[in-house]
């Protein structure tokens, strides 16, 4: 194994996921301002539902009724967060050995996401086929997002240009 | 000045459109514009756990043929959409439903300059609730040499009454 292929995992090269494989990834995060608040403004999502408490406990009351439950905070984890959480959770397994990430399709947010909610991710392959350079191919990915009650909050899918081991694991 | 008298005099200045305020088929070009850097592109990165060193390491991106840490795709799709949200669905009161056909087109790299902009592509009343509609947006982003780097259709919900009173600062 050469300098390049050390630093990352040796079994999701493109030859190794096969249509169908279904995984339940290892790790979960739990949202919190770090997350949602940091992002949402350093991203410059100027919608406040996402940042002012006072704002969302006063006018919030629709969206907790669609989610009830006891919670610290009425915010509203911003749906770009939580996706790209879940894209996350999920990209060791997936896009590790990614040349690059193409594009995303059907995105849906199915659930609100408030802070201390946790997500964990699970994907399938989709699609595989080859590209227009040998030394990597095409991989669809279904991603879902799931909070700790077994709701899914978002679903998603990824094109991503993955390297063929062949080519590159030895690099 | 007492608070009284300051609430009296002071005119809410709104942000954010209406439902009937957007017409389909207008160009939006929307405020600000935001340089990425590379404390930008780790912090979204790791923040997400978003494992592919293509994000992380600029050794390895450079033996990939990019010029430096490739800036993580999600997070310009985050800043891409946090751009057009005062234009677009800050002042429409609903949840972001989804996106659909992402593509990236080219990577972004640390010190590029982002911009966005939109054109509305579609609004309608819900079937089922007269005081609900749904918008749709083509958004495309582009670095500061004008090569579009992304671009990507969203929807949101807006609920009629929640506008109005946001619009009308009665929260």
């Amino acid at each position: 194994m050469g300098p390049l292929a050390r630093l990352t995992s040796g079994d999701n090269y493109f030859e190794h996921f096969e249509v169908g494989q279904t995984i339940r990834h290892s790790r979960g995060k739990t949202i919190t301002n770090l997350e949602n608040v940091n992002i949402t403004n350093m991203v410059m999502n100027t919608a406040h539902g996402h940042f002012n408490e006072d704002f969302m406990a006063r006018y919030g009351k629709s969206t907790r009724k669609s989610a009830p439950g006891k919670r610290d905070s009425d915010v509203i984890s911003y749906g770009g967060v939580n996706f790209s959480i879940v894209l996350g959770l999920s990209s060791q397994d997936t896009i590790e050995n990614a040349l690059a990430e193409t594009g995303l399709d059907k995105i849906s947010l199915k659930h609100p996401v408030f802070h201390g909610d946790t997500i964990y991710a699970y994907s399938r392959v989709l699609e595989k086929r080859a590209s227009d350079r040998a030394d990597a191919g095409i991989i669809v990915f279904q991603h879902w997002g799931v909070n700790q009650n077994d709701q899914i909050v978002a679903e998603l899918q990824r094109t991503a240009l993955i390297k063929r081991h062949s080519h590159w694991g030895n690099r | 000045m007492n608070i009284e008298d300051l609430k009296a005099i002071a005119v809410f200045r709104p942000r954010g459109r209406i439902f009937d305020e957007f017409e389909i088929g207008e160009m939006i070009h929307h405020h600000w514009g935001r340089t990425v850097t590379e404390a930008d592109a780790i912090q979204f990165t790791h923040l997400t756990l978003s494992y592919n060193p293509l994000y992380s390491n600029a050794e390895y991106a450079r033996a990939h043929g990019h010029p430096g840490l490739v800036v993580n795709p999600h997070l310009v799709f985050n800043v891409i959409l946090g751009l057009s949200v005062e234009d677009c669905s800050e002042g429409i009161a609903g949840p972001f439903l989804g996106v659909f056909d992402l593509t990236y087109h080219q990577p972004v790299y640390a010190g590029d300059t982002l911009t966005a902009q939109s054109v509305t592509t579609d609004k309608r009343v819900t079937d089922g609730d007269p005081n609900k509609g749904v918008i749709t947006w083509y958004t495309e982003g582009f670095n500061q040499n004008g090569d579009r780097v992304i671009d990507f259709r969203r929807s949101n919900l807006s609920d009629f009454r929640a506008a109005s009173m946001m619009r009308k600062g009665e929260w």
